[in-house]
C-alpha cells in the first residue's frame, strides 16, 4: 500500500517537478520582467506600448495570417496524405517507406531545412530554374521575402505534425462504422462527410491546434525566408533579447504572444468541441 | 412461382490460399428466421458480409427477390445489418443514429426523425433519443442497433452476433423479445451465432456451416435428431458416436459389439457412425429391460451439472455418455458394474 | 555534532587528495565562439598557450551574448575565466560588472597592443582586442564586372532586387546604419533621412546572420551588399567568384576583445592567457586563420592575407569606421524600432 502511494507520487511528482522547474519557473521569470521596468519597480508600461500601437497589431496580424495560412495548407495537404497512407497504401514496406521520409526531416535542423528552401527558392534556384525553363515564366518569381516564401518553409516543416494526427485518427475509425453507414444506404462522399471525417476531426483539430502554435511561435524559418522584409511577432520578442537587451519589453511582446495564442487556440477549441459533440 | 427472398447460389470466396466459402447454396424465404451456425472461422460471417455487400464473393451469385445484387454496392442493397459491435456512430444522439437511414432514403429531417421516434419506441427505448451511444448500457446499446437496422423495414435483416456482448440472463431475455419482434415485423432474419442454443431456440431453420461449407439445413429439431454428418452430431448438443459397420445379414456391428438391429436408413460407405443422444442413454443396475438393446459397462465418472447428472461408462474402448434426469440410483457410483441400454430405434446412422 | 566532524573529516582527506593532483593538471576555461572563430582561437592562442605553460584550456562556446548572460548570472563565482567578446557586448559586460581591470604589470604584452585595441574606462582596463574585423562592400565577380568604389553603388539600378545589408537582428545592423548616416552626413539625432534611403534600396535580404549572408551570396541571391571580410574571404577561399573591397567611404569596423572575469579563481593563469593572445605569433596567426586586422603592433603577414584584412589591400587600422558603442548601444532600441516600423514591412 504505502510503496503503491510512494511509486505513485513519485511518477506524479517527477513530471510536476520537472514542469516546474523547465516550463513554470522560466514562464515565471518572463512574466515578473514583462510587469517591471528597468529598475524593477511595477509596471504595466511595457504592455501599453505593445497593445496602444497599431504597429503591434499590424505584426500580430501578419503572424497570426501566415499561422492560419500554413494551417489550413497543412490540413489540406496533410488530410490526403494522411488518408493515403494509412488506408490506401496496403504494402507495408511502402507505408513504412512513406512514415520514414516523412519523419526523417524533423531530425534535422529547422536552420539547415530552411537555408535549403532558400537555395530551391532564390533567385536562381531549382524552382525558378525549372519554370524559366519550362517556360512559364520570363522574369525568376520572388519567393523569399514574401509571404508566399514563408508559408512554403513552414508548410514543409509542420506537415509531418498534422499528418501522424491525423493518420492517428483515421486508422482509430472503426471500418464497421463506415459499413454501417453504407449499410444505412450512404454513398462513400455521404460515409465521409457525415462518420469518418467527423470522427477524425478530434484528430485534425489537434493537429491543426500544434501546427497552428508551431507556426505563429516559428523564429528561424520566417526568419531566413523572410529574408529581412516581414516581420514577425517572434522576430520582434528575439531583437529584444538578442540584439536591444529590453528583457522587459521582450518578456510583454512574449506573454502578449502567449496569451493571444492560447486565446485564439482556446476558441478555435471550443468551436470544434460544439461540432464534434 | 414468386422468387424466394434470399437466393444464393454457388457462392465461393478466397482469402488468399484459404477458402472461406465454398460452393454454398442458401434460400431464405418472406418472414423466415435463419440461424447460421457453426465454430468460429466455419465462414458464417464471411457469408453475411457477401449478403451485405461488404465482401465481394470470387464467384456464385447473391439474389434478393430475384434480383442480382452480387456486384451491387452495400448502399444498393434492400437489407439492413445489426453489427456484433453495434456500430453506432458515437458522435451522432441516438435519434440521429436511428434517423441516419431514412435521411438516406431521402426522408426529410422531420419525417426521419418520427420514424425513428417509432423504430425506438419500437424497441422500448423512447426515452432516450437525446442521448449518445456512450451514455448506453450495452444492452441499450445493442437496441438502438436493432432500432437503427429496422427504421428503413428492410425485407431482409442480417445480425451478427448481435446478442454476443450481452450476459447469460439479458441475453436469454432479448432472444425472446428479438423473436417476438421478428414475428410481428415480419422480416427475414439472418442471424449469425456460435451458440447453438440460440439458433435453436430462435430460428425457424439452422445452417450449420463448417470449414466454408454448409453441413446441414433444417429445422433444429431435425438436426438434433437427425444430424447429416458426423461434424453435425459432434457440434449440435452431446452424442455418443460409435464407429460401425452393417453386417452381412443387414445387423449392426458397434464398437460395442454387435446388435441385433436392423437399421432403418442405411447410408453409404463402410464407416459408418451411429448417433446415440446421452438422453437415450439408460442406466441398468439391475440387468436387461425389455425393448432395450443392453451391454455391461462399468461406471468411470458421475457428473453433477445441476439440473442433471451425466455418467460416463466404459465399454471395452468405447465411452457412452448418459444423461440421468430425476434421481439417479443409489447402485450408480464410480466403480460399479452394471448394463447401459437404449432403444434400437434411437441409434440414428451417418455414413461418410 | 557527530556527523558534522565526519563530514570534516571527508573533506579535509578529499581536499588532501585531490589538491596536489590539481596543481599538476591546473585548467582554464575560456568562453569564445563557435565555429571557425573558436576553431582559430584554439589553435593560435590556447594551443600555444598550453604548450608554454602546461595549462589547459577547455572552450565554452557560445556567441557574445550568451557568454554575457553566464558571466551575468555566475556573478561571483565563475565559471569562466576568461571571455572573448564582440565590441558592442564588451561596454555591456563593463556596465552589468562582470570584467575585471587588465593589469598592465600582470599582462606585460599589454604594451605590444595598438593604443586603441586598449579599452579603458576612467582607470580600468577592461578589455582589449584580439583583432579587428569589418564590413565593407562584397561583390560576385562574375556578375559584377567593375568592382564597385562606393556604398552608394548599392542603389544602382543594375543592382535591383540583388542587394543584401545587414538587418538590426544582426550586431552589425544597428552601427551599419549609424555609419551610412555619417557618410551622408545625416545628424544623429534625426534619422528619417536615413531609412527614406534605405527604403529605396531595392535588396534581396536583410540578412540577421553572417551565414545567411553567405548563403545569399552562394546561392546567387545575393550579387552585391555588405559582409564581413572574414566571411567573404572564407567564401573567396572556397573558389567562390566573390571579391572584397573597401569602398572609398571606408568600412565599418568591429573587433573580437579578450576579458578578464572578475572573480575568477585563476586569475594567474587567465592573465598568462590574454598575455599569449598579444603575442605578435598569435596575432598573426588569428590574421592567417580569420583575416583579423592585429591588434598588436608590428605584426607582418604574407601579402595574401595582408590583402584580405579588414582595411583592405592598402590600409590600415586608421581607415576603419570604429563607432563608439556606447553611443550606439544608446541609439539601438530607437533604430531597432523604425527599422521594424520603415523597413521591415511590406
Amino acid at each position: 500500500m504505502s510503496t503503491t502511494a510512494r511509486r505513485v507520487s513519485l511518477l506524479v511528482g517527477l513530471p510536476s517537478l520537472f514542469f516546474l522547474a523547465f516550463f513554470l519557473a522560466p514562464m515565471t521569470v518572463v512574466a515578473l520582467a514583462s510587469l517591471t521596468d528597468a529598475s524593477g519597480n511595477l509596471t504595466f508600461v511595457n504592455y501599453a506600448r505593445i497593445l496602444l500601437d497599431q504597429y503591434h497589431w499590424d505584426v500580430l496580424w501578419v503572424t497570426f495570417r501566415i499561422g492560419a495560412i500554413t494551417t489550413i495548407a497543412c490540413v489540406l495537404i496533410g488530410y490526403p496524405l494522411a488518408w493515403y497512407l494509412v488506408r490506401i497504401v496496403d504494402w507495408r514496406p511502402w507505408r513504412r517507406v512513406c512514415v520514414i521520409l516523412l519523419i526523417v526531416p524533423l531530425f534535422t535542423s529547422n536552420i539547415v531545412r530552411s537555408f535549403g528552401w532558400m537555395v530551391l527558392l532564390g533567385r536562381n534556384g531549382l524552382v525558378n530554374d525549372s519554370l524559366q525553363t519550362l517556360g512559364l515564366i520570363e522574369r525568376p518569381i520572388r519567393f523569399i521575402g514574401i509571404e508566399l516564401g514563408i508559408v512554403i518553409g513552414l508548410v514543409y516543416i509542420l506537415l509531418p505534425f498534422i499528418v501522424l494526427a491525423v493518420g492517428n485518427s483515421v486508422a482509430d475509425v472503426d471500418p464497421s462504422l463506415e459499413q454501417a453507414s453504407a449499410d444505412l444506404g450512404a454513398r462513400p462522399a455521404t460515409t465521409f462527410w457525415t462518420v469518418t471525417f467527423p470522427l477524425c476531426l478530434p484528430g485534425l483539430m489537434a493537429g491543426a491546434v500544434m501546427v497552428f502554435m508551431l507556426a505563429v511561435s516559428a523564429y528561424v524559418t520566417p526568419a531566413l525566408l523572410s529574408g529581412g522584409r516581414i516581420t514577425v511577432f517572434s522576430m520582434l520578442i528575439f531583437q529584444q533579447y538578442s540584439s536591444v537587451f529590453d528583457f522587459n519589453y521582450g518578456g510583454a511582446l512574449s506573454i502578449t504572444m502567449l496569451v493571444l495564442t492560447l486565446v485564439l487556440v482556446a476558441t478555435a477549441g471550443r468551436v470544434g468541441a460544439t461540432k464534434g459533440a | 412461382m414468386t422468387a424466394p427472398l434470399l437466393n444464393i447460389t454457388k457462392l465461393s470466396k478466397h482469402f488468399g490460399r484459404q477458402a472461406a466459402l465454398s460452393d454454398v447454396n442458401l434460400e431464405v424465404e418472406q418472414g423466415e428466421f435463419i440461424a447460421l451456425l457453426g465454430p468460429s472461422g466455419c465462414g458464417k460471417t464471411t457469408l453475411l458480409r457477401c449478403i451485405a455487400g461488404f465482401l465481394k464473393p470470387d464467384s456464385g451469385s447473391i439474389r434478393i427477390t430475384g434480383e442480382d445484387v452480387t456486384r451491387l454496392p452495400p448502399y444498393l442493397r434492400p437489407l439492413n445489418t445489426v453489427f456484433q459491435n453495434y456500430a453506432l456512430f458515437p458522435h451522432m444522439s441516438v435519434e440521429d443514429n436511428v434517423a441516419y437511414g431514412p435521411r438516406r432514403r431521402g426522408a426529410t429531417k422531420k419525417d426521419a426523425l418520427s420514424q425513428a421516434a417509432d423504430a425506438l419506441e419500437l424497441v422500448g427505448l423512447s426515452g432516450f433519443a437525446g442521448r449518445f451511444p456512450r451514455q448506453l448500457s450495452g444492452g441499450q446499446q445493442q437496441r438502438v442497433a436493432l432500432a437503427r437496422a429496422i427504421v428503413n423495414r428492410p425485407k431482409l435483416l442480417l445480425l451478427d452476433e448481435p446478442l454476443s456482448a450481452l450476459d447469460l440472463k439479458l441475453r436469454k431475455r432479448v432472444q425472446i423479445e428479438l423473436k417476438h419482434l421478428q414475428e410481428k415485423l415480419g422480416i427475414a432474419f439472418v442471424f449469425v451465432t456460435h451458440d447453438q442454443e440460440e439458433a435453436l431456440t430462435m430460428a425457424d431453420r439452422v445452417v450449420v456451416m463448417s470449414g466454408g461449407r454448409i453441413e446441414q439445413v433444417g429445422r433444429g429439431e431435425d438436426i438434433y435428431r437427425a444430424p447429416a454428418t458426423r461434424f453435425v452430431a459432434d457440434f449440435i448438443g452431446e452424442a455418443n458416436l460409435l464407429p460401425c459397420s452393417i453386417l452381412p445379414d443387414g445387423s449392426l456391428m458397434t464398437s460395442v459389439g454387435a446388435l441385433s438391429v436392423r437399421p432403418k436408413l442405411r447410408p453409404k460407405g463402410d464407416n459408418l457412425v451411429a448417433v446415440l443422444r446421452p438422453e437415450q442413454v439408460s442406466l441398468l443396475p439391475d440387468g436387461a429391460m425389455e425393448g432395450l438393446s443392453t451391454v455391461p459397462a462399468v461406471v468411470e465418472d458421475v457428473i453433477h451439472v445441476g439440473s442433471h447428472v451425466m455418467v460416463n461408462a466404459r465399454v471395452g474402448d468405447t465411452v457412452i455418455t448418459s444423461r440421468v434426469s430425476g434421481q439417479l440410483p443409489a447402485q450408480v457410483v464410480k466403480g460399479a458394474r452394471l448394463h447401459v441400454g437404449f432403444r434400437p430405434d434411437d441409434l440414428h446412422l451417418i455414413g461418410d | 555534532m557527530k556527523h558534522s566532524s565526519y563530514l570534516a573529516a571527508f573533506v579535509l582527506c578529499s581536499t588532501a587528495l585531490t589538491q596536489p593532483a590539481y596543481a599538476q593538471s591546473q585548467s582554464i576555461t575560456v568562453g569564445w565562439y563557435g565555429g571557425n572563430w573558436g576553431d582559430a582561437f584554439r589553435a593560435c592562442v590556447a594551443e600555444p598557450f598550453t604548450k608554454a605553460t602546461g595549462i589547459s584550456v577547455s572552450a565554452e562556446i557560445g556567441t557574445s551574448t550568451v557568454t554575457l548572460s553566464k558571466l551575468q548570472q555566475q556573478k561571483g563565482s565563475p565559471t569562466i575565466d576568461v571571455a572573448w567578446m564582440d565590441g558592442g557586448i564588451s561596454e555591456l559586460a563593463l556596465a552589468a560588472d562582470v570584467v575585471d581591470n587588465l593589469d598592465a604589470g600582470a599582462i606585460s604584452n599589454l604594451s605590444n597592443a595598438l593604443p586603441e585595441s586598449v579599452y579603458k574606462s576612467g582607470s580600468t582596463t577592461y578589455a582589449v582586442s584580439t583583432g579587428y574585423y569589418s564590413l565593407g562592400l562584397t561583390y560576385n565577380t562574375k556578375e559584377v564586372k567593375e568592382a564597385p568604389t562606393s556604398w552608394n553603388d548599392l542603389w544602382k539600378k543594375e543592382f535591383e532586387d540583388t542587394v543584401t545589408i545587414p538587418s538590426p537582428s544582426n550586431s552589425a545592423g544597428v552601427p551599419f546604419i549609424m555609419f551610412l548616416s555619417q557618410i551622408w552626413s545625416v545628424p544623429e539625432g534625426d534619422l528619417s533621412e536615413t531609412f527614406k534611403k534605405i527604403k529605396d534600396l531595392k535588396a534581396a535580404l536583410f540578412f540577421d546572420s553572417s551565414g545567411a549572408a553567405t548563403n545569399a551570396f552562394q546561392s546567387g541571391e545575393a550579387v552585391i551588399g555588405a559582409h564581413f571580410n572574414v566571411g567573404a574571404w572564407d567564401m573567396a577561399d572556397k573558389g567562390l567568384p566573390i571579391g572584397f573591397v573597401v569602398p572609398k567611404e571606408g568600412a565599418w569596423a568591429t573587433d573580437a576583445r579578450l576579458h578578464l572575469v572578475k572573480g575568477t579563481s585563476k586569475k594567474e593563469a587567465a592573465q598568462k592567457f590574454i598575455n599569449q593572445a598579444l603575442t605578435p605569433e598569435s596575432s598573426a596567426c588569428l590574421a592567417e586563420k580569420l583575416y583579423l586586422g592585429p591588434s598588436v603592433k608590428g605584426v607582418q603577414v604574407k601579402a595574401d592575407v595582408a590583402r584580405k584584412l579588414p582595411w583592405g589591400e592598402k590600409g590600415s587600422v586608421k581607415d576603419l569606421k570604429l563607432f563608439d558603442w556606447v553611443n550606439i548601444n544608446e541609439q539601438r532600441s530607437k533604430i531597432v524600432d523604425t527599422w521594424n516600423r520603415e523597413i521591415a514591412r511590406k
